[in-house]
């Protein structure tokens, strides 16, 4: 019986010391000694919808200057740049073939002096800081300019 | 009532001298110095890199790289490794422009490894990283392999000695059960395996290449006395000779003291009484906690009339082994923490917590050995009663041993508080340094100018005998400005107060705008004037930058400057082709600050800046095409803001097929 008792007190100790040094190893576990990562700033979202009216998709417009007509529902083009930022406030950039021509604080531009041939305009709803919404808010239109 | 107060008497003594460190090797070769320094701005290109660390590098298992601008290494030459210090030779002239010293250093004192990097520029400023200017070291946490490792051999060494000097010598149990013993010589041989794998895989090495290198040889030593003693354990299972077990006991104290000359405790200048120390520390823990354990198996087996005798010399051998833990705890903890005046770095740094942490651990072990000591061991005279008592208070003892064991384990594997607090304290800009000398060369003076940038400075100077390097006698010293390039600003005159020795200083603005400016030193001595010329580039205010990344958005790069204005800047789309620079102003409310005018530039990979033709689309929002190609790209965005100040944000940005 004494010996009994022994060996369980032992296996008891054991027992006990097995968890401690468990608890000590998954202590020593929390917190990664990996570098920060950069600030995770989440841009802001936006419900507002964009869509180009003029030029068409697959149109043919007379040039050198074409006209640009816009429609944006649940959200307004707002002139003032700021960090303050709006989900339904925004301002217009316009790109004709990859390159920034304006950015725009209305809903209705004009490019002037495209060449005739094939472009492809493409016009973004940014925040008011004029980065992207996320998710990005652009439409596309691919037009072709005959004198 | 007397016996409780005696007891809580006792356990608060033994806080104020507690066992505070048992470090055994906690070491980690942080960056002490360099040349460059962090930060520097040369106006000559270095010939060497000169890094000094907290602790002697394995250069075997280290690496240092010099990195421009681009990423590209910059080919160094045969490191010389001399004490804590390692110089590289550069084998090329650097031209302008920032430089990455990027370290990765194993310490040979314990193998503990830690990276970091710096940059320095030459002609210009460095431009900040986007981690910021004051990059600090990492340095791997504790893995739990590493606990685990360091739990097992502590326990297994502690049981193989007590057994020889407590077990049986004390409590004179001549033969203790051979599953104890067993297990306890396991325990130490699996948990030096343990250990050294974690320390190779933290590394990166392999377990030869760590095992042959001036820090992983000292673990040889280690595993060479286990070996002896796990052997010398077989003999005893094998013959119960007592002097194999006390072989045993001989050799698990020489693994202890392999440790402690392997240790951080060898690495000061004071290493003999630290070693020692540290070796007295280990055997004394091993006695005591090792003890307890064996107290708490053996009871039963020990004759009851016998019992008295035997728990009240074991609780005397356990009080002198508690003393001199804490004698030499107390050592071992003021050298880790850097000295008695450097006692809040308890509660600055992780290491400090986790010492705090073991000491509160300790005081309660102490407090329950009081109780032992005081209140069960004479009930132990009455019989199974008192036994049961001495029992349960035992095996709470074994529980925070057990804890101690484990924050012993994670401990190690921290930097000691007295290096990580002194990295912990980041250097301001280092000052602009000019020195010049008269036409005449009469007169010597090296100015100092803090902090170096465009607008309010100190200026320091010291004025020296050009041939005794003697302090000048002068009784007025007096700095004239002149704006090299643009003659329109008026020149001014700085008048500086003796400081002390040779040095005199004053402060101002005079270098208000960003341009080449003269220095001219004017020193008046009672026998004349004399005039020392310098021509210094003032630094222009850069900012923290901040690297904003997600899924399907353009990385943004958003510089704040010290008066809270920013420039926000991304390119869109971010990837190889064509794209646009956008950048956008901030007032320190959030509004956009109208800018008088802006530069944009972009330097891609192959070399020659590209200066962008950048579009005003609103009064701070300017943004420019760019045809970007595949590499990394650097970006300078200079603004003027229409109060005249002037906004620096730079940025670098990979661009590769999958980037964007």
């Amino acid at each position: 019986m004494t010996t009994n008792r022994s060996r369980w007190r032992s296996a008891i100790a054991v027992a006990a010391l097995a968890l401690t040094l468990a608890a000590a190893a998954c202590g020593a576990d929390s917190g990664s000694g990996g570098p920060a990562s950069p600030a995770a700033t989440t841009r802001p979202s936006s419900t507002a919808k964009l869509s180009i009216l003029a030029p068409e998709n697959g149109s043919v417009v007379p040039g050198p200057s074409v006209d640009i007509r816009l429609r944006l529902e649940d959200a307004r083009v707002v002139k003032p740049t700021s960090s303050d930022l709006q989900p339904d406030e925004g301002h217009i950039h316009v790109l004709l073939d990859g390159k920034l021509v304006s950015m725009n604080y209305g809903l209705e531009d004009t490019i002037r002096s495209v060449a005739p041939g094939s472009h492809l305009l493409q016009v973004e709803f940014v925040a008011s800081d004029h980065a992207p919404f996320d998710p990005r808010l652009v439409a596309v239109s691919s037009f072709e300019v005959k004198t | 009532m007397r016996r409780l107060g005696r007891a809580a008497f006792v356990g608060l003594v033994a806080a104020g001298i507690v066992e505070a460190a048992a470090p055994w090797a906690a070491a980690h070769a942080l960056l002490e110095s360099s040349r460059p320094e962090a930060n520097e701005t040369l106006q000559a290109a270095p010939s060497q890199l000169v890094l000094t660390f907290t602790e002697p590098p394995d250069p075997t298992l280290s690496s240092i790289h010099l990195l421009d601008s681009s990423g590209t290494d910059v080919r160094l030459g045969t490191p010389d490794v001399s004490g804590r210090t390692i110089t590289l030779p550069i084998a090329s002239t650097l031209a302008d422009g920032t430089y990455t010293v990027s370290w990765r250093v194993v310490s040979r004192t314990d193998g503990h490894v830690t990276a970091s990097s710096f940059a320095f520029g030459v002609g210009q400023a460095p431009a900040p990283t986007a981690t910021g200017s004051r990059p600090e070291p990492t340095s791997p946490s504790p893995s739990a392999l590493s606990v685990l490792g360091k739990w097992l051999l502590y326990a297994g060494l502690a049981l193989l000695l007590s057994a020889a000097l407590v077990a049986a010598s004390v409590l004179g149990v001549t033969r203790p059960p051979r599953w104890v013993l067993a297990s306890a010589a396991s325990a130490a041989l699996l948990g030096w395996v343990a250990f050294v794998t974690a320390q190779r895989s933290a590394i990166g090495a392999s377990a030869m290449a760590f095992l042959s290198s001036a820090a992983g040889r000292p673990y040889l030593w280690i595993a060479a006395a286990i070996v002896a003693s796990v052997v010398s354990t077989i003999a005893w299972l094998a013959t119960k000779d007592r002097r194999a077990l006390w072989a045993a006991a001989f050799f698990a104290a020489g693994a202890m003291l392999a440790r402690s000359i392997g240790g951080h405790a060898d690495a000061g200048s004071l290493s003999a009484i630290e070693v020692t120390a540290q070796f007295a520390h280990l055997l004394a823990v091993g006695i005591w906690i090792g003890g307890v354990i064996w107290l708490l198996l053996l009871l039963g087996r020990i004759a009851p009339l016998r019992r008295p005798d035997a728990v009240r010399r074991f609780s005397t051998t356990a009080g002198i082994a508690l003393a001199v833990v804490a004698a030499t705890g107390v050592i071992r903890a003021l050298d880790e923490i850097g000295g008695p005046t450097h006692l809040g770095r308890l509660f600055d740094t992780d290491y400090g917590w986790t010492l705090v942490a073991k000491i509160v651990t300790s005081l309660a072990l102490i407090t329950a050995g009081a109780w032992n000591r005081y209140v069960n061991v004479p009930r132990t005279a009455n019989g199974p009663a008192g036994e049961r008592s001495l029992r349960r208070v035992l095996t709470a003892e074994a529980f925070l041993a057990a804890g101690i064991f484990g924050l012993t384990g994670l401990l190690t594997g921290l930097p000691p508080a007295s290096s990580a607090s002194a990295q912990a304290a980041p250097s301001g800009p280092r000052p602009l340094a000019v020195t010049g000398s008269d036409f005449a060369t009469t007169v010597r003076a090296r100015l100092e100018i803090s902090p170096g940038t465009v607008g309010p400075n100190r200026f320091a100077v010291r004025v020296v005998d050009y041939d005794t390097g003697e302090a000048v006698d002068a009784e007025r010293v007096s700095i004239r400005f002149s704006a090299l390039s643009n003659p329109d600003v008026p020149s001014s005159t700085l008048r500086l107060g003796y400081a002390t020795g040779a040095t005199w200083v004053g402060t101002g603005s005079a270098m208000s705008i960003d341009d080449r400016w003269e220095l001219l030193l004017n020193v008046e001595t009672r026998a004349g004037s004399t005039q020392v010329p310098m021509e210094v580039s003032p630094r222009v205010p850069t900012g923290r930058l901040e690297v904003t990344r997600a899924e399907g958005q353009p990385t943004l790069y958003t510089t704040t400057f010290a008066d809270g204005s920013s420039i926000q800047a991304y390119v869109d789309p971010g990837g190889p082709g064509p794209n646009q620079l956008h950048a956008t102003a901030f007032d320190p409310n959030g509004d956009e600050l109208p800018l008088h005018g802006i530069s944009l530039i972009a330097i891609p990979p192959d070399g020659e800046a590209l200066v962008l033709d950048a579009q005003p689309f609103s009064a701070g929002h300017f943004a420019a095409d760019v045809a970007i190609t595949p590499g990394t790209w650097r970006f300078e965005i200079r603004a003027l803001s229409h109060a005249g100040g002037i906004l620096d944000a730079r940025f670098s940005q990979a661009f590769d097929g999958a980037d964007g």
